[in-house]
């Protein structure tokens, strides 16, 4: 050994131990240890046994073909269920892709990637692309780099279906898979098309309709697709388990990425379905307050008003909490039907939601002073009571328990002052009379 | 004498001068005795004009006659037309010479030529990039006016809003950034940056003299990473750079890109007269040699050029004494008519005399850059921040506070005062550091020597790997591949004699440690499986595969979930470092120290000191890199004991005579000269260079009362030590020179401490480095027990830096001017028995320490002999 490697070798050691102690906590499959020592010998990336996980070469791709049929089940639904879901529901697609148009085939896309950090060193090299055939079953193609020259083929491929592609679904791709890849394209100096494809990013709908916490895709799997898995592997092996089977050509730790990748797919394919039939479907179906409410907001955000007072009015029906108790839901819903009534100068129904918010207690109070302002404005212009004006004016302002923002409260006392003077004027018209 | 009937300022120039160097302004000789020990006259130049060179392009000429420019300087034609010839170029060129024209009219003029081309301008700091984008966007607004063609220009670095950096991306033609921004933002991410380095015509290069030693060798290894990129996308850019005078600016611009470079360094700008004139602070204590303090003689002199309303800029060494020295002068001219600010007329004053430095927020350094130019701030007294180009316009009188440490920074200091048609001044006060005291007494050291080299070591392995790492990151190594100074160009300079590494190498141990990972070619793959096939357990063929050889490996994959350029920081020694904690209040943090320099400065009881704030530490908390201090009142602060320990692991080159053979000295007849006894004693002295372990550990504390620099005290500590593989040079004093000295044993050994500490010093002039760059220890000196004698000790002067950046080798090359110099700081010193100006003050060695070390000197540099020798046992020399 020469003194240089020695050398060498010192100064990386010693700046390398901590990323040592991580790899370290990983467990192999069969209870041995990942590691990165001692694995100098460079394995033969052709004569590798690939065929544990039951791929094929084409061109110069290695590819992973899966199917379900559609009687299989998945959780709560039947992949031919939800093949005939998202057919139906298609025409809802652009309500989740602020009205971009999607439509089929949908492409459900994810990335398996050596980290999380980003820049030219980091590398998707496992590439997952879910779709619907037409016979109901669920099909998912995955395209895996066994060695770093098969990346520009790989991309080149991938990039044929997702310019066939009428819309991209992902979870989280938006922030994270479509920018990474995007970074791959510009590196081989291909053109990036996935830009121009609409693109539901489940999580983003996924946030709003199932606030599970942490908002995962396994939680949202266990959760609302009702589905389990056995012996998953963790999102922070996944960069590991590939260098580990670059590094010593044993194929054994990606088989279980392989097949997180497809289930990853496939609970996308049932978030994405649950969510277009949703759409479809209307209020009726929602399960939860909280489904209504978001279906409600995604709605109105279209301008569909008459659905998304349905889908409100459902979300307040829904909510388990007795009248007058605190239902985070509920006030939401009941504020946004307020604002969608008044919308639709159904002025005196939305002045009953904001009474029967200011009802509940603990009703938030950036929301109790919208309420009482809009009271206000209402009892000055529309019911022209004035005293009634004045005291949920007045209330508005007491509720600021915290610092309102000094435009308002002057926007209020210039509100209370013009009442005021009303209020004398009619007072001395009663004199005159 | 001076020419009579002048302008005001000029008049008021010729007082104040008469009145610091009285009746001699004018040339005269060096009186290294006297209060002003040089006063020089630089004459005026005229400027040298030419026409605008042909190729550029109208709109771009257009646009600069539009702005008062009709021709160019004749450095500026040479530098556009060798830039827009495609060769790289270097610019040495005095301050306020229109040195941004240089590369701003090639740049500008290829991006309307073409409107793909991009263009990178790197500057070394944050703030020279704002300053340069004002002036590039002025331009560009000019040319958009008259011919509609819009320039992008744009500064990216680490305050540039997320959101704002793919506009950036899409739009700049220009990207003004500094080298940190390229390491960590910009090549990790090189594919989001396509466009750039696909049309990537310039990269400039601003304020290069800055880019020496540690930080120099990173930006080596930056800009190899960045060719490897323009590799990648086809693009083959020009290199422009601009240097403050240097010794070496072509061989430093070599250096770093790794490419050859014209260097353009006659001046065709107009520079007016110039006085220069050092000081030297009279000696009010002989015995100690304690001369008046330099600060309160800048206060003097500054206050005889304000008074007269000259304009004037006052460098002081540190942000404390900037605080001092401003605060003294907005106090003088409290009530002194015709100054604006008469007693109680608050207010007025304080804009007239400002502070300037580090740290203040950049609203408050615009508004004081802004005050100089239009001239309503008369003074301001700064750091080294307002050394490099930030545009301040041309003032009257630049006063310097202390040596700044190297002849380069001196002109660049005194180049801030100049205006082209009038005269100007400059002022050096020295300071009683050793430095100081030598340039101030020897000013032709200064004014005729030729100023530093700039010395960068881009082959130190720890920083070599770790920008392998980054690289590798950024894009694959092929098999063959060698990263700089390869195969293509790449002049060797002089500067390093240590060969470049093999990344092959370096790849191959990144890749058992599984960072990288070896990719074999297909023809090699095709024949493995041939030979492996039919076999049914796979063992064999993993055991042919066996370690690959460099013509079989295909390319070397990143495989590690990191970002390498995270955990590299191309200014501190280590981007490890120690925050401090101020808990008086609530916890804050107050600052931070590097790592290698934490524990003397942050061990428990220490005294940190913040803007003239007293902390003391409480806590030091090694693990968790923190120390937590409290404000205290207090008349002392701390001085660390360290005790180092230096050990030689692997020699590189040592010689048995202090000569090499240099033209001038001819070592072998002084031999022959010299009596007997001393020709062997002198023989036997080794100057050596090699691979050294340095322990470090502090072990106590003194505490010093400020002003009077009394002991008043001390503890002792028990921190962690330190290690540290570096490089280092050492003198070996024979123990028959020892012998010779006649002098008790104790006071020998004052004497080589002495001799250290004077040495030290002066490797740090010739080292052009900063006091932080080297360490310095002595080996033990006890008796050698079984022989009864004394050994032969040691002086090391170790690069402070692990695995070492160049100092080492440098000093021992420079052996002989290393002792000469040393020689004559101590003997030239006026003091009795040793002083802060030479060999130490008085209470660190002993009374005989000084005429022990020129003891030693005069044994190691013998008289000069008249008549040369034959140089033919030269081969006695061990060259490296």
């Amino acid at each position: 050994m020469s003194s240089l490697a020695d050398r060498i070798r010192g100064i990386v050691t010693t700046q390398k131990s901590v990323a040592d102690a991580a790899i370290s906590r990983i467990p192999h499959e069969n209870g041995s240890r990942i590691t990165n020592r001692g694995e100098s010998r460079i394995p033969n990336p052709e004569s590798r046994d690939l065929s544990a996980l039951g791929g094929t070469r084409s061109g110069d791709c290695f590819v992973v073909e899966r199917r379900w049929e559609r009687g299989v089940r998945h959780g709560r639904e039947t992949i031919g269920a939800m093949a005939e879901c998202l057919a139906h529901a298609a025409p809802y697609a652009p309500l989740f892709t602020a009205n971009a148009l999607a439509r089929p085939p949908f492409v459900f896309f994810d990335l398996e990637t050596t980290g999380l950090n980003g820049g030219a060193g980091t590398h998707a090299f496992l590439v997952g692309c879910g779709s619907f055939a037409d016979d109901g079953s669920f099909m998912v193609r995955q395209f895996l780099v066994t060695a770093s020259r098969e990346e520009r083929p790989l991309l080149e491929t991938v990039a044929e279906i997702l310019n066939g592609a009428g819309a991209l679904v992902t979870f989280n791709g938006k922030s994270f898979d479509a920018p990474l890849l995007e970074t791959r394209y510009l590196f081989h100096r291909l053109e990036w098309t996935g830009g121009h494809v609409p693109h539901v990013d489940v999580l983003h709908a996924a946030r709003r309709f199932w606030n599970l916490g942490d908002c995962s895709l396994s939680s949202l799997e266990k959760h609302v697709v009702g589905a389990r898995r056995v012996a998953d592997v963790d999102g922070f092996e996944v960069p590991a388990r590939y260098f580990q089977f670059v590094r010593t050509g044993n194929v054994e730790p990606l088989v279980a990425v392989l097949e997180h990748n497809r289930l990853d797919l496939l609970t996308l394919a049932a978030l994405t379905s649950r969510l277009f039939h949703l759409a479809r479907t209307g209020s009726a179906e929602a399960r939860t307050a909280r489904e209504a409410l978001a279906l409600g907001q995604v709605f109105a955000r279209a301008g569909m008003d008459g659905q998304a007072r349905e889908a409100f009015e459902r979300a307040i029906a829904l909510s388990a909490a007795p009248a007058g108790a605190f239902d985070a839901t509920k006030i939401g819903a009941l504020r946004a039907l307020a604002i969608a009534w008044r919308r639709v100068r159904r002025f005196d129904e939305a002045a009953r939601c904001w009474r029967e918010l200011l009802d509940i207690r603990g009703c938030p109070e950036i929301v109790a002073r919208e309420a009482n302002e809009a009271l206000a404005i209402h009892h000055e212009h529309r019911v022209r009571d004035l005293a009634a004006a004045k005291t949920f004016a007045l209330r508005g302002l007491e509720a600021a328990a915290y610092p309102a923002p000094t435009t308002w409260t002057r926007a209020v006392h210039h509100r209370l002052a013009r009442l005021d003077r009303k209020l004398v004027r009619i007072e001395s018209l009663k004199f005159e009379v | 004498m001076l020419p009579a009937r002048r302008s005001h300022p000029e008049n008021a120039l010729d007082a104040a001068l008469e009145r610091l160097a009285s009746g001699r302004v004018g040339e005269r000789p060096d009186t290294p005795d006297l209060h002003v020990t040089a006063l020089r006259r630089l004459p005026a130049l005229a400027a040298q004009y030419v026409p605008f060179p042909k190729p550029l392009d109208r709109r771009l000429t257009n646009a600069l006659e539009a702005r008062g420019i009709k021709q160019l300087y004749t450095h500026q034609a040479d530098a556009i037309e060798h830039a827009i010839n495609g060769r790289n170029v270097v610019v040495i060129t005095p301050t306020a010479s229109g040195k941004t024209l240089c590369y701003n009219a090639p740049v500008l003029n290829a991006v309307l030529q073409d409107p793909s081309s991009r263009a990178l301008y790197l500057f070394p700091t944050k703030a020279l990039a704002q300053d340069q984008l004002a002036e590039l966007q002025t331009m560009c607004e000019t040319i958009a006016i008259a011919s509609g063609d819009q320039i992008g220009v744009f500064t990216y670095d680490g305050d540039t809003p997320q959101d704002a950096r793919r506009t950036i991306r899409a739009r700049a033609h220009i990207v003004l950034s500094n080298p940190d921004m390229v390491h960590s933002g910009i090549l990790p991410h090189h594919p989001r940056w396509a466009k750039l380095f696909e049309n990537l015509r310039y990269v400039v290069i601003d304020e290069l003299h800055a880019y020496r030693g540690v930080f120099g060798s990173h930006l080596c290894n930056v800009l190899r990473r960045l060719r490897r990129i323009c590799r990648h996308y086809g693009s083959n850019p020009v290199f422009l750079c601009s240097s403050a005078t240097i010794a070496n600016p072509r061989e430093l611009a070599e250096r770093l890109t790794e490419q050859p470079f014209e260097l353009v360094d006659r001046s065709g700008a107009p520079r007016g007269e110039k006085f220069f004139l050092f000081v030297n602070p009279p000696v009010v204590n002989h015995q100690l040699g304690i001369r008046r303090s330099y600060l309160s003689e800048t206060r003097r002199i500054a206050s005889e050029f304000l008074k007269r309303d000259l304009q004037l800029i006052v460098f002081a060494q540190s942000r404390l004494s900037t605080e001092i020295l401003t605060t003294y002068l907005k106090d003088d001219f409290e009530g002194v008519p015709g100054t604006g600010r008469e007693p109680g007329a608050a207010g007025s004053g304080d804009a007239r005399i400002r502070g300037y430095r580090g740290g203040y927020l950049p609203n408050r350094r615009r508004e004081i850059e802004r005050g100089l130019r239009e001239g309503t701030v008369r003074a301001v007294v700064s750091t080294n921040a307002l050394e490099l180009g930030i545009d301040i316009g041309a003032l009257d009188v630049s006063v310097m506070a202390g040596y700044p440490g190297t002849i380069a920074a001196t002109w660049q200091r005194a180049g801030r005062a100049g205006r082209r048609g009038g005269r100007s001044a400059a002022v050096m006060v020295a300071s009683s550091a050793p430095l100081d005291q030598f340039v101030v007494r020897n000013p032709s050291y200064f004014f005729d020597a030729s100023p530093e080299r700039a010395l960068i070591d881009p082959d130190n392995l720890h920083i070599l790997v770790d920008h392998v790492k980054c690289a590798a990151f950024e894009l694959p190594f092929t098999g063959t591949e060698q990263f700089g100074r390869d195969s293509s160009t790449g002049p060797r300079g002089a500067m390093s004699n240590v060969e470049g590494h093999d990344v092959q190498e370096i790849l191959a141990v990144l890749a058992e440690q599984g960072l990288v990972h070896p990719e074999l070619r297909r023809s090699v793959l095709d024949m493995r499986e041939d030979s492996a096939s039919g076999s049914s357990d796979r063992e064999p063929a993993s055991a042919a595969a066996g370690c690959p050889s460099g013509g079989e490996i295909e390319k070397w994959a990143w495989t590690n979930e990191s970002y390498p350029a995270d955990a590299v920081s191309l200014r501190s020694v280590s981007s490890d470092n120690f925050v401090v904690v101020d808990t008086t209040d609530e916890a804050r943090v107050i600052g931070e120290t590097d790592f290698t320099s934490g524990p003397a400065t942050l061990h428990p009881k220490a005294i940190y000191i913040v803007e003239a704030k007293l902390y003391q530490v409480e806590r030091l908390d090694f693990d968790g890199r923190k120390a937590f201090v409290r404000e205290i009142d207090c008349d002392y602060y701390t001085d660390a004991i360290t005790y180092t320990k230096v050990t030689p692991i692997d020699v590189f080159a040592e010689d048995r005579r202090p000569e090499r053979a240099a033209p001038r000295d001819a070592g072998l007849a002084r031999v022959a000269a010299a009596d007997a006894v001393v020709a062997r004693a002198f023989q036997a002295s080794v100057r050596a260079h090699g691979e050294v372990h340095v322990v470090s550990r502090v072990v106590g504390f003194k505490k010093i009362k400020f002003y009077t620099n009394e002991n008043v005290g001390s503890g002792d500590l028990d921190l962690p030590e330190q290690q540290m593989h570096t490089t280092s040079y050492w003198l070996t004093i024979p123990s028959t020179v020892m012998g010779l000295l006649p002098y008790a044993s104790d006071d020998r050994r004052d004497g080589v401490v002495a001799l250290s500490f004077a040495m030290r010093q002066v490797a740090q002039l010739l080292l052009m480095c900063d006091r932080h760059d080297v360490g310095i220890s002595i080996d033990s000196m006890e008796r050698d027990a079984s022989a009864d004698r004394e050994r032969s000790p040691r002086i090391f002067i170790y690069d402070n830096y692990p695995g070492g950046i160049g100092f080492s080798a440098a000093l021992f090359d420079m052996h002989d001017d290393l002792l000469a110099r040393t020689r004559r700081l101590i003997a030239e010193c006026d003091c009795e028995n040793g002083c802060p100006g030479c060999v130490g003050p008085v209470g660190n060695t002993g009374p005989l320490a000084k005429a022990a070390a020129l003891g030693i000197l005069d044994l190691l540099i013998p008289p000069i002999a008249a008549n040369e020798i034959s140089r033919g046992q030269d081969a006695e020399i061990q060259p490296f």
